[in-house]
């Protein structure tokens, strides 16, 4: 039972008819997002270890602090620092092609998240605030979300304290992710986005 | 009444309500739950005002200088253990836009800590605006009840457990410190293993 000063409504009003086959979305079986990042830069690192959970690679690491390990080196493990996104994916193994900004301008939904997550292939994405500073974050689904395209993400800083909440943000959304403490009105934006290949 | 009751925006709250109508069906299904009981007029919206700080306001400790970002809504049923969160942005002319959705546990258990802190603060002479202060950058989250008379920063309930008032800020201020240094850390190993490419960055 919520607070009653934060109450707002009952809802959906008695008797309400829901549409029963609203917005039915599709995720990539398997995906982990139950891990919270360990350590406060090792976003990336949780991010990659969620995708190798689902697109392996032979004898490829497995945990956050392997990751580290294969992509930092040994002492890397030791130590909690960012790494950037498309240097850890290509030493992790994963041919892929990026999307910079000018490609995410002009997404092809079907193509450019579509396919990929039918087939299997999570989508590792970029966060960059103007005033400095990156965030990991993995797409495994889609859907629709008042009534425009979404993705369906893993976000592992985990702020909401369930790590295994279904998150949704729709495409326009993606542009206008997240406010960082720099200024309330300069929201991060998603700036790369790596399609994997098999 | 130590809390005071929360005013919706209109078209945020038209925003959530065309949400929601899209949403719950599918969702109420994925986790097992009856889809009658959308029916049956017990589940329950409810929303909080969400604010961040500026990074000198929080260097300074000065929590009543924090910034409306927009709204937190929260659905939820009794008969449930999942619920729906619905962040609203308020753009920069003042206009909602819809952030992100969420389905999960998290949004009846910050139902039930906003309930406890009601309960906690039933008996208080002064009452306070219920607030939402989201730091992202660090990952932290408190229940803010700002004074609705006068000034003063208020009390900071952390959604982790004993991060109150100071100990919140504190620890937002080291989380901070630690990302700071995370990110010259990355910069100083590829220095060290590339020294050419390292002066590139530089330059």
């Amino acid at each position: 039972m919520p607070a009653n000063a934060l109450r707002v409504a009952n809802f959906p009003p008695p008797g309400a008819q829901l549409p029963a086959n609203a917005a039915a979305e599709r995720v990539i079986a398997g995906f982990p997002t139950a891990h919270a990042q360990e350590k406060l830069n090792w976003c990336w690192a949780a991010v990659l270890s969620a995708v190798s959970r689902v697109l392996p690679r032979a004898e490829g690491p497995r945990t956050q602090r392997e990751v580290v390990a294969k992509v930092q080196g040994p002492a890397g493990s030791d130590a909690d620092d960012m790494e950037d996104l498309l240097v850890a994916v290509r030493r992790m193994g994963w041919d892929c092609t990026p999307l910079v900004r000018s490609d995410l301008d002009v997404l092809d939904f079907d193509r450019d998240i579509r396919t990929p997550i039918d087939d299997g292939r999570p989508i590792p994405i970029c966060v960059r605030w103007k005033a400095g500073g990156s965030h990991a974050i993995c797409a495994f689904g889609y859907g629709r979300l008042g009534g425009s395209p979404a993705l369906i993400l893993y976000d592992p800083s985990a702020i909401d304290g369930e790590p295994d909440n279904l998150t949704m943000v729709s495409i326009a959304g993606m542009d206008n992710y997240e406010h960082r403490l720099a200024s309330g009105r300069q929201p991060g934006r998603w700036t790369e986005a790596y399609l994997l290949e098999r | 009444m130590p809390l005071v009751r929360v005013r919706e925006d209109v078209v945020a709250g038209t925003l959530v309500r065309e949400l929601l109508l899209e949403r719950l069906a599918v969702d109420v299904a994925r986790c097992g739950g009856d889809a009658e009981l959308l029916g049956d007029g017990r589940g329950l919206l409810s929303m909080v005002p969400v604010y961040t700080l500026s990074l000198a306001v929080l260097r300074r400790g000065h929590v009543s200088r924090g910034i409306n970002t927009g709204w937190r809504y929260l659905w939820s049923h009794p008969d449930l253990g999942m619920g729906a969160s619905i962040d609203i942005r308020r753009l920069r002319d003042g206009e909602p836009e819809l952030g992100r959705y969420s389905w999960g546990k998290a949004a009846p258990r910050l139902a039930t800590a906003f309930r406890e802190v009601e309960e906690r603060y039933g008996d208080d002479t002064l009452s306070y605006q219920p607030r939402l202060l989201r730091l992202q950058a660090p990952a932290m989250e408190a229940i803010w009840l700002k004074p609705a008379r006068g000034g003063g920063a208020g009390k900071l309930h952390g959604l982790q457990p004993g991060l109150n008032d100071d100990a919140f800020l504190a620890c937002a201020r080291e989380r901070l410190q630690i990302l700071g240094r995370g990110k010259s850390g990355r910069a100083r190993r590829r220095r060290a293993a590339a020294p050419d490419e390292g002066a590139a960055d530089r330059a």
